[in-house]
């Protein structure tokens, strides 16, 4: 664990990726000085005077597989190996090559001299991006151009993930101070409110104690002393006397009454007041909360979303803000006034009787002691419940989109047997949290008891003393039954603060989360994107494993390229670049000669036009959908580009025409019908740049030459880049372009490549013959020997 | 669109099947069309295509203003002949069985009852607007929920 703390500080020192940013030699050379303290002086044991550091990897594993942290440094001069106690040097001069391997969780890193492996560290493959970023820095220092500074910024990269989750954390609730702010003025009201309605509702109790001692005891002792044989005497003027007693204290009475009523109902005023106000408050909070953290889901970058599952993401957006609003509303507003009610409650009874008051107060820090003690425990179960219902929601919406394919294969029992699993989950976190939580209400019910008890006891004894009187005793009384109703509110409390913090603790995840493509700082604007495509020497990488590796392509205005290759090629992963889905690790991507990096996205992506496999169609008339990308679309553009991709006639055959109604599965339009209308939607943007990311590859031959009209309309005039499995799409193609584990293998014309006799043709010639054996005629029609109509690029 | 748009010159006449016949500018004549509106809901009047009967685009009208006056009464009988969508005046009362209700309405049509499968059933339309689409797929406007009486209001609150 401690060195992946080690691993995480690395994270943290490492400057933002604002992509870029060249860093300058000093730059590097201070690298070490970035360096967390116990590796830095392992390193800067081992350097010699001059000798400046290019990167460090820390295998884990030694040679005989077992943890043990080593540690490779490699400066401009030498590549440094520590093990055990030795240390290992050899001049670059010896070493070769570097090369990283990985296989299932283990990965070597190993060094390669010109007639014998020199070195070879093991590590796991959590460790293998920085071997890949030693051997790139390697790769670099022998190419010649290091010293000029690497391009890439994540010379020390971690193994992303690796970062400890943190427990859940009440802090977590301070941060949505951030969207109280809108609204302190309100907030400022309801507390004003709130204290108002919490010193109103302690009258009531204190009025017991002058309506005791003042007029009831009185009045009774008066009536009992003229009652009494010895006064028995004077009887007539005593019953006088006792009819204007009863008089005046009847006055006395119904002012206290009314007082007390007075009182009672202006609490009841002003808590309502409150509790309006702060609803409300808590109501917008919640909804900004909803909006900032969707309006930042929508930046992330794509591997995020692949990385996430749908239900998990629905829920925190739903119901943990939900939950936070709740707890807003209800639990802190009655936590503030229960607070006060309780100090206001404790000033007034050490006023009139401090040691009542102590009596009262005496089972409170064993009551506090408990709460703070359990909601520790409790805190864990809110947390695996929390992940419970997460197992639950995402089950939810896996299966119900992809139900399908649930019934297509009979596994609804299956399912159900899934979802009644992981239900037993939330029961089993449920009955763990309820068992703590049942001891603790009865246990805090019983101490409240026993206080009322402390109470009678000390009071009675202290009436008996003559310390205080009845009334006092008795406002007493009335207090702490308030008191304690308190209290125990308040511990009910914990559950809903915890589930709260563990609310905004999962929401904060997404909001702390940078964006997957920053916005570039100095943003140039594209006027009119003419196309030119510009792929140089361009790398990226999911964690350790390479998808694109050094591919440079040139893509002329108007060019159509296919890229061909087998399933995880790198193709889409190219595409997505040129996209900016992602961000390239090393090299770079310029369209019209600037860099994608320096055009504010939605402004680049406005010119690309995308059709993919599976087109996305959302709920929403088909009208809307067109015009998705261009919201204002006039109507005949929306017909124009229908028209265009073919849809036109068979969107007026359904019943509601352009105003029929399509879902997100869509299930009324065919594949091809949802096609056409996904190449209208591009058509209508108009873009300078076409992708087709196996466009035509869900739907059949038929459909597929349909679709191909649309197709040909769409790529007429722009820079287009195809991916097919189905070499047939690309018979437009002014060149192909075959990849094969992230490099460009191949490039040119269909009849020479084919003539070439390398990959490509064994590509073709396994569709030819699988398009035999099923007796289609689809090669000879998709691909013709020559491409006559277009000029072909550069092969 | 605006190349068939403008001065529609157009007729329409019905021959002795009863089938629509229309001949255009060009003089071409096309028999057995079917007026469709592309834009039912948000714009009835403009975007009327005429297909023929495998369905392939004859003229789209941009919009019906264009037209003179007697071809535009013929077109607007026609579209009125092939369509039936009741509007909705006033909703007499709901009968609800589990997802599925029995809805009990005054028309323009007429007094009817239809049953409507699920809430998914009714929509909005536009701003103010709701459409209703019963068991068999029949549509049943409301062109302005605001208009409608106090008690058709409430019923139709629980469901949009």
């Amino acid at each position: 664990m401690a060195q992946e703390k080690l691993w995480c500080i690395l994270a943290a020192k490492k400057p933002p990726r604002t992509g870029y940013e060249q860093r300058t030699l000093t730059e590097l050379d201070t690298t070490c000085n970035q360096l967390p303290e116990p590796l830095r002086g392992m390193v800067q044991a081992v350097l010699l005077p001059g000798e400046s550091l290019r990167a460090v990897f820390q295998p884990d594993l030694d040679d005989r597989l077992k943890y043990h942290e080593g540690l490779v440094v490699l400066t401009d001069r030498r590549l440094l190996a520590r093990a055990g106690a030795d240390l290992h040097a050899w001049p670059l001069a010896q070493v070769e090559r570097l090369q990283a391997r990985d296989r299932g969780g283990l990965a070597t890193l190993e060094a390669l001299g010109p007639s014998a492996r020199l070195a070879c560290w093991y590590h796991t493959v959590g460790r293998a991006a920085a071997a890949h970023d030693l051997v790139d820095a390697f790769d670099r220092l022998t190419a010649g151009h290091a010293p000029d500074g690497p391009d890439r910024d994540d010379d020390l990269a971690v193994p992303e993930g690796e970062k400890p989750t943190a427990p859940v954390n009440v802090r977590s609730l301070f941060r949505l101070f951030r969207f109280a702010r809108a609204h302190t003025a309100a907030l400022t009201l309801g507390l004003l409110l709130t204290l108002g309605g919490t010193a109103a509702g302690l009258v009531p109790p204190y009025l017991t104690w002058p309506l005791v001692d003042k007029v009831l005891e009185p009045y009774q002792d008066h009536v009992k002393e003229l009652r009494s044989p010895s006064a028995m005497g004077e009887r007539a003027a005593n019953l006088r006397s006792i009819e204007r007693e009863r008089v005046t204290g009847f006055h006395r009475v119904g002012f206290y009454l009314l007082a007390f009523a007075a009182a009672s109902v202006l609490a009841w005023a002003l808590s309502w007041a409150q509790g309006w106000v702060l609803a409300w408050i808590s109501e917008r909070i919640s909804a900004d909360l909803r909006n900032t953290t969707y309006a930042h889901l929508q930046e992330l970058s794509l591997d995020y979303f692949g990385a996430k599952r749908t239900g998990d993401l629905v829920a925190r957006i739903s119901n943990d803000t939900d939950r936070i609003c709740s707890f807003l509303s209800d639990t802190l507003v009655d936590f503030i006034a229960d607070v006060l009610m309780i100090v206001g409650t404790a000033v007034v009874l050490l006023s009139i009787d401090p040691i009542l008051a102590a009596a009262t107060l005496c089972t409170f820090p064993i009551i506090a002691w408990l709460t703070v003690y359990l909601r520790d425990r409790m805190t864990h179960g809110f947390l695996q419940n929390g992940r419970a219902w997460d197992v639950v929601t995402s089950l939810l919406a896996d299966t119900i989109p992809g139900i399908r394919v649930v019934k297509a294969f009979a596994q609804e029992k299956r399912e159900i047997e899934r979802f009644r699993a992981a239900n037993l989950r939330i029961i089993a976190a449920a009955d763990r949290v309820n068992r703590v939580w049942t001891f603790f209400w009865p246990t805090v019910a019983l101490l409240t008891q026993i206080g009322l008890l402390v109470v009678w006891v000390v009071g009675a004894w202290e009436v008996f003393s003559g310390r205080v009187t009845v009334g006092v005793l008795v406002a007493f009384l009335a207090y702490i039954g308030r008191f304690y109703a308190r209290l125990e509110s308040m511990s009910r409390m914990v559950t809903s603060t915890q589930k709260a913090a563990a609310s905004s603790q999962r929401l904060f995840e997404i909001l702390d989360r940078p964006p997957g493509v920053p916005e570039p700082a100095h943003p140039v604007h594209p006027e009119k994107i003419r196309g030119a495509i510009e792929i140089r020497d361009a790398s990226f990488r999911f964690g350790s494993r390479q998808v694109i590796d050094g591919v440079s392509l040139d893509v002329k205005p108007g060019e159509m390229i296919g890229l061909v290759g087998t399933t995880g090629a790198g193709k889409s992963t190219l595409v997505n670049l040129v996209c900016r889905f992602y961000d390239v690790s090393e090299g770079s991507v310029l369209v019209d000669g600037t860099d994608i990096r320096s055009f504010p996205i939605a402004e680049y992506r406005r010119h690309i036009g995308i059709v993919l496999q599976d087109p996305f169609l959302f709920w929403g008339s088909i009208a809307e959908n067109i015009a998705y990308g261009k919201p204002n679309a006039t109507r005949a553009e929306i017909v124009a580009a229908a028209r265009a991709a073919r849809a036109h006639e068979f969107i007026l055959q359904l019943s509601d025409g352009y105003d029929s109604m399509v879902g997100e599965r869509g299930h009324t339009l065919s594949g091809g019908e949802r096609q056409r209308i996904s190449i209208a939607r591009a058509l209508l943007i108009d873009p300078s740049i076409l992708i087709l990311d196996e466009a035509t590859s869900s739907v059949d031959t038929q459909t597929e030459r349909e679709i191909q009209e649309a197709l040909d309309n769409l790529v007429r005039g722009r820079t287009t880049i195809a991916i097919a499995h189905r070499l047939s799409t690309l018979h437009k193609a002014d060149r192909l372009v075959v990849l094969e584990h992230g490099r460009v293998v191949e490039m040119g014309q269909h009849p020479d490549l084919l003539a070439a006799g390398g990959r490509y043709a064994q590509l073709y010639q396994a569709q030819m013959q699988r398009g035999q054996e099923l007796g289609s005629p689809e090669p000879p029609r998709e691909l013709p020997p020559a491409l006559p109509e277009r000029e072909g690029g550069d092969a | 669109m605006s190349d068939h748009g403008a001065t529609v010159a157009i007729r329409l006449h019905d021959d002795a099947f009863g089938r629509l016949v229309v001949t255009l500018a060009n003089g071409e004549i096309h028999s057995g069309v079917v007026p469709v509106r592309a834009f039912p809901f948000s714009t009835p009047d403009q975007w009327i295509s005429l297909c023929d009967e495998s369905g392939h685009e004859v003229i789209c009208l941009t919009d019906m203003a264009e037209l003179d006056r007697e071809t535009r009464d013929q077109l607007a009988a026609e579209l009125a002949r092939r369509e039936f969508v009741p509007r909705i005046l006033r909703i007499l009362r709901v009968i609800k069985g589990g997802v599925a209700s029995q809805w009990f309405v005054q028309s323009d049509r007429g007094d009817t009852s239809f049953e409507l499968p699920s809430e998914d059933n009714i929509r909005r339309m536009g701003s103010d607007g709701a459409l209703l689409i019963d068991r068999h797929g029949i549509r049943y406007r409301i062109t302005s929920v605001a208009q409608l009486d106090a008690h058709s209001r409430r019923i139709l609150r629980q469901y949009l």
